[in-house]
């Protein structure tokens, strides 16, 4: 079992940019099912993955993604 | 008014299950009607309405979080289970034969020839439809990772089922395996491990995606 509990932000960055998902996907080379399930906590993103959304996003990685330790 | 997604879901069922009347149902006429021929008719005219409907209305059959590669996944299931289905029938016709094949002009594998060769096609003309506007991106990360679990989950099956085979040969007696041994039996047992990994590799990528969403 994991003991730290990935968030992100990417859904309210994408929308302040208004950027779509279909648009966001294309410029991380994913599909747009994975934008899906990674704006609904349900995927974890690779380091290179979650570099490229940043990018994408013009943030810095601790912007986009979170991490808190389970107690 | 039915959606282009639950017609293409009824025709698919539908092939699966006038494929399997085709193959088990009983001979013979019933109310006049042949049941093979009508079976296999049916089966034929699922397959292709369902590849046309792919065709037409492709961005409306899948779900909207289902990606490609999900799609691709139910479908080589549906074709998997058939693929199963033909080769167990041929395993009884072999079973019924009066005397053990030993040569494989022997083995009456043309029918179940045909319907693999048909089954592969459309199976490949409906991936391709389903690829088509589907985007720039046809395989991502998290697919890939579905696939490499479901690829382990695979080879598992693949391994419990040559155990299960060690302990068969280790535990029964040679007599009650006599009909297994003959080579052409052997060869057709170890082609149907083979289906039968790929099948629950199917199973476990489709069972991946939806636990993932749940």
């Amino acid at each position: 079992m994991s003991d730290v509990v990935i968030s992100n932000r990417i859904r309210a960055l994408r929308q302040a940019r208004g950027v779509t998902q279909e648009q966001l996907a294309a410029a991380c080379t994913v599909t747009r099912q994975t934008i899906i399930a990674l704006e609904a906590g349900k995927y974890s993103p690779s380091l290179e993955l979650a570099f490229k959304l940043a990018f994408a996003l013009e943030r810095n990685l601790e912007d986009v993604f979170q991490c808190e330790q389970k107690k | 008014m039915w959606s282009s997604r639950r017609i293409w879901a009824v025709l698919l069922g539908l092939a699966v299950v006038s494929f399997i009347g085709d193959l088990f149902g009983p001979a013979g006429r019933w109310w006049g009607v042949d049941i093979g021929a009508t079976a296999a008719a049916v089966f034929h005219l699922a397959l292709i309405g369902s590849a046309i409907l792919v065709g037409i209305r492709r961005r409306d059959v899948l779900p909207e979080t289902w990606s490609l590669a999900e799609g691709r996944a139910w479908l080589g299931l549906a074709f998997m289970t058939m693929i199963l289905l033909a080769f167990a029938k041929l395993l009884w016709n072999l079973w019924l034969l009066p005397e053990v094949p030993t040569r494989l002009s022997d083995v009456p594998a043309g029918h179940f020839l045909r319907e693999l060769v048909l089954i592969y096609i459309v199976w490949l003309v409906i991936s391709q439809l389903l690829g088509r506007g589907a985007g720039p991106v046809e395989l991502d990360e998290r697919d890939l990772r579905m696939q490499v679990r479901a690829n382990r989950v695979g080879d598992w099956a693949l391994i419990a089922a040559i155990f299960q085979c060690i302990m068969v040969l280790a535990l029964f007696p040679a007599v009650l395996l006599q009909w297994w041994l003959a080579p052409l039996i052997l060869a057709h047992a170890l082609i149907g491990f083979l289906i039968i990994r790929s099948l629950v590799e199917h199973v476990a990528l489709v069972a991946g995606y939806a636990w993932a969403r749940r």
